[in-house]
């Protein structure tokens, strides 16, 4: 049973179709995270959601209720937004309660409610400053304060940590992820950030072009893309991908690379009918490459290239080097001691090759 | 403070420096030099005007001028002084700024935050109303407030200061709204706040600066009104400006040169009380805060 039902929701500003055709089902309690590269209509769709903007076409429905065409103040949400939008004429207390005020809460209820939302956000000391006294991480919070006080039946955050420093951005994050578990409520989040969406939500919607490309969880998203957008959008370093021919034998099918090298592929079944001439993407990830593989096993190719540029990170070792004419990345362990100019092995995990179809860019 | 001051103005050689205080120090005698004639004048005997010295202090100082020019010199036919007209301009000024300011702020509230189809094509036609010259409007206007039977009154003046106002001091708050983050509007929405909680909860109080701006425009403006405050008054409700010109070119009697220096002073000196009472909050940022700092 859905909770907030999102179905054949468009919207068009002028010429300009910004979502197309987007359904989405959202079970109570469930953190879903809308990622996408920037332009790509999830502000959009979260906007649409709290009834900032209104739908060209489709149809919303939250706790069982139509609210395509209620007033963002009648559908029982609130938001967290990027710039946090705290009032900056009103001390924290008063942006805290002022949601409460308009809905004519008495004075005692207000204080009472905004003290318990304090303790929790551990912002009590700051109730009586002005949003300019406090700094960006303590905005964070109390902008977090206003939402949580009215208790709402779903939370829409918008990027609420892009405007933080990094350490403080991680924080949050688990903060935010905390605060989930504790209150439990039905969370939208939009981040352009996709270790974001890959640490906070249950479920990823994974948007480009006003289309949900990909609905999934965190597992799913990162190790079954569904396309092509998806596989290079998710991961950093992104996935390496390069133009290949796919051949089938009595063994089993064939990989040949772009300069004639070829490895034989043991636990893929693929159905070459759809292909022309066998031509697909091969798609694998920066940690499915290794420096070593263990010895004899058949779930490795070797694959002799030289090193171009080594990146150590500390944790990881980047190693890029070319193949094919596409640069690819690997990440070796962060003690590799291999330098550029090396000519190594690259050992590609066969059972993490991902293949997709060069015209659709849909998966194989 | 003076060390950050001195450290961030460019550096210039002596000479150039020097030259720079001396055009400034000129300029300054230049706009100063009118008001100090005005102001040793107003505290002389009128035989010492006679006598030449313009420029020289007072022998015998003395405010029966002024007190002359406020309460008992000849305006028109009755010896009122610049009084009754005086409040006069109170009566018309304030209603009248505090309108136009509101309307132009409720003005500028819609046309940033809450536009519709056309809503620049309006903002032009409103800016237009900026640079209708006065007589254009002198007799349609005199019809309007014939048909609305407040013609000759200081309500008249009111209203015909407030329409006039409308076009700058939505200007003036369109502008600094566009700026204002469009966040803090949609926030407040989801908290429950309807049209107008939004303007006067958080539009209004973060607009400190551009009110300011707005009231001493206006008010400098409209105090200082000639045109239509000598054509759309009688007698009782003449503006101070119309009262001082009366006062200043009555040709019966001797020139009273100290009263209308007197009168003059009294006429500017609110104008001048607003500039220097609000003109400190010109630069104050009230907007501090309410975005990512």
């Amino acid at each position: 049973m859905s909770f907030l039902k999102i179905s054949n929701v468009s919207k068009s500003f002028a010429t300009t179709q910004v979502l197309n055709n987007i359904d989405l089902d959202i079970a109570e309690g469930e953190f879903i995270v809308l990622v996408g590269p920037s332009g790509c209509g999830k502000s959009t769709l979260l906007n649409t959601i709290a009834g900032l903007e209104n739908v060209t076409d489709g149809q919303i429905e939250i706790a069982g209720k139509d609210v395509t065409h209620t007033v963002p103040a009648d559908r029982d949400i609130a938001m967290v937004f990027q710039s946090y939008a705290l009032y900056p004429n009103m001390t924290v207390e008063k942006n805290i309660t002022f949601a409460l005020e308009m809905r004519g809460l008495s004075a005692d209820a207000q204080r009472k409610a905004c003290a318990e939302v304090a303790e929790t956000l551990q912002i009590s000391h700051l109730l009586k400053r002005k949003p300019g006294q406090l700094s960006g991480g303590q905005r964070q919070r109390v902008a977090m304060g206003r939402a949580l006080v009215r208790n709402p039946q779903v939370f829409l955050f918008d990027e609420p940590l892009s405007n933080l420093d990094a350490k403080l951005r991680v924080d949050m994050r688990t903060e935010i992820k905390q605060l989930h578990a504790k209150l439990g409520t039905t969370i939208v989040y939009v981040t352009h950030d996709q270790i974001e969406a890959m640490t906070l939500a249950n479920r990823i919607a994974v948007m480009n072009g006003g289309i949900i490309q990909q609905l999934g969880t965190p597992d799913d998203i990162y190790n079954h893309p569904a396309n092509l957008f998806v596989a290079s959008f998710m991961g950093s370093p992104s996935m390496n991908i390069l133009d290949v021919t796919l051949s089938s034998n009595k063994s089993g099918l064939t990989v040949t690379l772009p300069h004639g090298e070829s490895f034989g592929l043991n636990s893929q079944k693929i159905d070459l009918k759809s292909l022309k001439d066998g031509k697909v993407k091969m798609g694998i990830r920066p940690e499915s490459i290794l420096e070593k593989a263990p010895a004899n096993s058949k779930n490795f190719a070797a694959i002799e290239q030289k090193v171009d540029v080594v990146e150590p990170s500390g944790s990881d070792t980047f190693v890029i080097f070319e193949l094919g004419g596409e640069t690819f990345n690997a990440r070796f362990a962060g003690d590799s001691t291999v330098k550029s100019g090396d000519k190594i092995k690259f050992h590609f995990d066969l059972r993490r090759i991902h293949f997709f179809n060069p015209e659709t860019g849909d998966r194989i | 403070m003076g060390m950050s001051s001195v450290a961030s103005t460019p550096s210039t050689g002596s000479i150039a420096r020097t030259c720079i205080y001396v055009v400034l120090l000129v300029f300054c005698l230049f706009y100063l030099v009118p008001l100090y004639v005005m102001l040793v004048n107003s505290f002389k005997e009128l035989e010492e005007i006679r006598g030449g010295g313009m420029l020289n202090l007072p022998e015998n100082f003395t405010t029966a001028p002024w007190s002359s020019a406020w309460s008992t010199a000849q305006i028109g036919v009755q010896p009122t002084g610049l009084k009754p007209y005086f409040l006069n301009s109170i009566y018309m000024v304030v209603p009248a700024v505090f309108l136009s300011t509101m309307i132009g702020a409720l003005n500028g509230y819609v046309l940033s935050k809450w536009t519709f189809a056309y809503h620049r094509l309006v903002f032009g036609l409103l800016l237009f109303s900026c640079f209708i010259p006065f007589q254009i409007v002198l007799i349609p206007m005199a019809r309007v407030l014939g048909t609305f039977g407040i013609a000759g009154s200081t309500w008249g003046l009111v209203l015909v200061h407030t329409v006039y106002g409308i076009g700058f001091s939505t200007l003036f708050f369109r502008n600094y709204y566009e700026a204002f983050p469009t966040e803090l509007i949609k926030a407040a929405q989801l908290d429950g706040a309807g049209f107008f909680q939004i303007f006067r909860r958080i539009m209004l109080p973060s607009s400190g600066p551009i009110i300011v701006v707005c009231v001493i425009w206006q008010f400098t403006n409209i105090w200082n009104d000639f045109l239509f405050g000598a054509s759309f008054t009688d007698f009782d409700s003449q503006p101070i400006t119309v009262a001082l010109n009366n006062l200043v070119s009555s040709s019966t009697g001797v020139k009273e040169y100290n009263v209308h220096f007197a009168g003059a002073i009294l006429a500017a000196l609110p104008t001048l009380v607003v500039y220097i009472v609000s003109g400190r909050y010109f630069v104050r940022g009230l907007m501090a805060g309410s975005v990512k700092g």
